[in-house]
């Protein structure tokens, strides 16, 4: 295993949300939530940044709009059917002179009754996405040359990668050139000093979990 | 420690009836959202519609918690946040709404530059050592 840097450089804007440290990056390609064989390893602390981009300072709004209305897919009304009180009754009914016999009332509009549901990401104009590890820099290269999109929201064509490429790095992924964290690492493992501010993050995998979270070093940049 | 753990430590077990305890302070944490705690009014009510302040040293609230909890109802919310950054220990600083929270929506704050304002679903960072009133 040696160190090296993956970069990723990109057609479009790209949503970040969180880390997504090269590790993490990999778990979901490969689909499973151990990658030591790529990664170097220590005491779950994977060797590995999180994504580090490129910043301009540029970002704009990416706003998508989800509508459950029954009205446009009619098999919604079976799937919100359970949510309601009133076994058995359609989850619109409503009985003469009670105007909430059921938990969820389908409207048009309002996101409680059902209605359209607006989100909304900061999108980075940002040219390259880089990550620094230490692992088998060939073997994660055939893992993500394939990768299209990365970041939230790539299916609707953000994060588009033109090209991945593999570099030198003298990181190993915990540290950078000014002794910062490049990635969530526990307070009580990080030995290199400075004045870094301390949050709250997940520093292992699977990092959806709650219990994985404690006071860590983090980049501030992402 | 993450933020149930911290939540539930020095708040949410004073709340949370000893019966539905499991040790687990997600797990607990997750039941105590889900049910409806006694108010100093007669009333009850699930945990909404409330700003919190929880720190080692005291907690701040405006949800009317019966007495025995020994949580304090007589700071203004910009007083009690001001109070948990500047003394330098770690906080939980919650705004809540109607909607159910969840274990994951808690985190604790560690450091006054990085503050984090907790919501269902959501949290907004703030650098509390900029504010107007930080030097005051």
């Amino acid at each position: 295993m040696k160190n090296f840097a993956i970069r990723a450089k990109l057609r479009v804007p790209i949503i970040l949300k969180g880390y997504t440290t090269l590790d993490a990056l990999l778990m979901s390609v490969l689909g499973k939530g151990d990658v030591s064989e790529l990664l170097k390893c220590t005491d779950d602390l994977y060797f590995a940044s999180a994504a580090l981009p490129e910043d301009l300072g540029i970002t704009q709004k990416a706003s998508f709009v989800a509508s459950m209305r029954p009205e446009h897919t009619p098999e919604w009304r079976d799937i919100i059917l359970p949510n309601t009180k009133t076994d058995g009754l359609p989850s619109n009914f409503e009985l003469q002179g009670s105007k909430r016999v059921n938990d969820l009332k389908i409207g048009l509009a309002r996101q409680r009754d059902a209605g359209n549901i607006l989100s909304s990401y900061p999108a980075r104009y940002t040219p390259v996405v880089e990550w620094h590890a230490i692992g088998i820099a060939e073997a994660v290269y055939d893992v993500l040359k394939e990768v299209p999109f990365l970041g939230k929201r790539r299916t609707a064509g953000y994060g588009e990668v033109d090209e991945w490429s593999l570099l030198d790095s003298d990181l190993d992924g915990i540290v950078g050139y000014a002794n910062e964290p490049l990635r969530p690492i526990p307070v009580e493992r990080w030995q290199y000093g400075g004045d870094w501010i301390p949050e709250e993050a997940a520093w292992k995998a699977p990092y959806w979990e709650v219990r994985n979270r404690t006071k860590c070093f983090v980049p501030q940049s992402s | 420690m993450n933020g149930p753990e911290f939540f539930m430590k020095h708040a949410g077990y004073s709340l949370l009836p000893k019966d539905r305890a499991t040790g687990d302070p997600v797990i607990d944490a997750e039941a105590l959202f889900q049910i409806s705690i006694s108010l100093n009014t007669g009333q009850s009510l699930r945990l909404s519609s409330s700003w919190w302040v929880v720190t080692p040293e005291f907690v701040a609230t405006s949800f009317k918690v019966q007495n025995e909890t020994g949580f304090r109802h007589d700071l203004t919310r910009p007083e009690a946040i001001r109070i948990a950054l500047k003394s330098g220990q770690p906080c939980i600083l919650l705004a809540l709404g109607k909607r159910t929270l969840e274990p994951r929506d808690l985190f604790v704050t560690y450091d006054p530059r990085s503050a984090r304002l907790c919501s269902e679903g959501k949290f907004k960072n703030f650098d509390a050592t900029q504010e107007k009133d930080w030097i005051s």
